[in-house]
């Protein structure tokens, strides 16, 4: 991987072919859990982090702002993840985002959910012990994306200052 | 917020609301451990416009005090900047302000 630095107004990095396959099976993922039965994927601990409570001990007031707010924050998450994966080369290779691009891959889940995801497996995935040989993978993948992630945001409020 | 390494607990704490109709409203943000520090800071900006230095204060209150008040105003102008944060991924929610 080259992390993200910015290219005129652009933010570029280069993902390896191995690089953009786990990316692209963390985008799936994350789109499976947003587009499943919300019966299904109750208590999931991704999906408490892609759409959490508005309030955490008034469950009167959390179903209210739940009824407001869950269907376009649902939709919203889900054009985020169509912005990467249709900026995301499957095979590899560079990864240019425009300003506002780089703005929605910025947000959540398309990047901090990639990492909840990375660690904790995909709903259809039954829920067994992991082995430490799979820890250690994803604890890899988390400290990846992390790196990605952090160099996506410092690109791109590096661009903002710029701006100003 | 998350240093090098996310621990993957989460946080406990509540705060009692009371039915106050004189009391403001505020947004809060949460300690929350997958966020990184630079990410919450960069959210602050964008979404409420704060400068560089108040934004990073805010970040530092949620990481060393476990939460902050971001916003204050009318219920619907919490609701909306919680459901704001929401979709940038940050840990947020609304009450009366205690």
């Amino acid at each position: 991987m080259r992390p993200f630095r910015r290219r005129g107004g652009d933010v570029v990095a280069r993902l390896d072919p191995a690089e953009a396959h786990v990316l692209g099976l963390l985008l799936d993922q994350l789109d499976q859990l947003l587009a499943a039965d919300p019966d299904d994927v109750d208590g999931d601990p991704v999906m408490a982090r892609l759409l959490p409570a508005g309030h955490r001990s008034d469950p009167e007031l959390a179903a209210d702002y739940r009824e407001l707010t869950e269907a376009a924050l649902r939709s919203g998450k889900t054009d985020d993840l169509a912005a990467v994966r249709a900026t995301l080369p499957v095979d590899g290779g560079q990864l240019r985002l425009d300003p506002e691009q780089a703005g929605s891959c910025c947000a959540p889940p398309t990047t901090c959910g990639w990492r909840s995801a990375s660690g904790s497996g995909s709903p259809r995935t039954p829920s067994r012990p992991r082995t430490r040989r799979e820890e250690g993978q994803q604890l890899a993948v988390y400290y990846w994306l992390t790196a990605l992630q952090g160099s996506l945001v410092d690109a791109v409020a590096a661009g903002r200052d710029a701006r100003r | 917020v998350a240093g090098p390494l996310a621990p993957t607990r989460t946080p406990e704490e509540t705060v009692e609301e009371h039915g106050d109709l004189d009391r403001p409203w505020v947004t809060i943000v949460w300690n929350d451990p997958v966020n990184l520090m630079t990410y919450v800071t960069h959210v602050l900006r964008e979404l409420f416009g704060y400068d560089e230095p108040t934004a990073t204060t805010l970040m530092l209150q949620v990481h060393e005090e476990g939460r902050a008040v971001v916003s204050s105003g009318p219920r619907e102008k919490m609701e909306h900047d919680t459901s704001r944060l929401h979709a940038y991924g940050l840990w947020a929610t609304y009450q009366q302000d205690a």
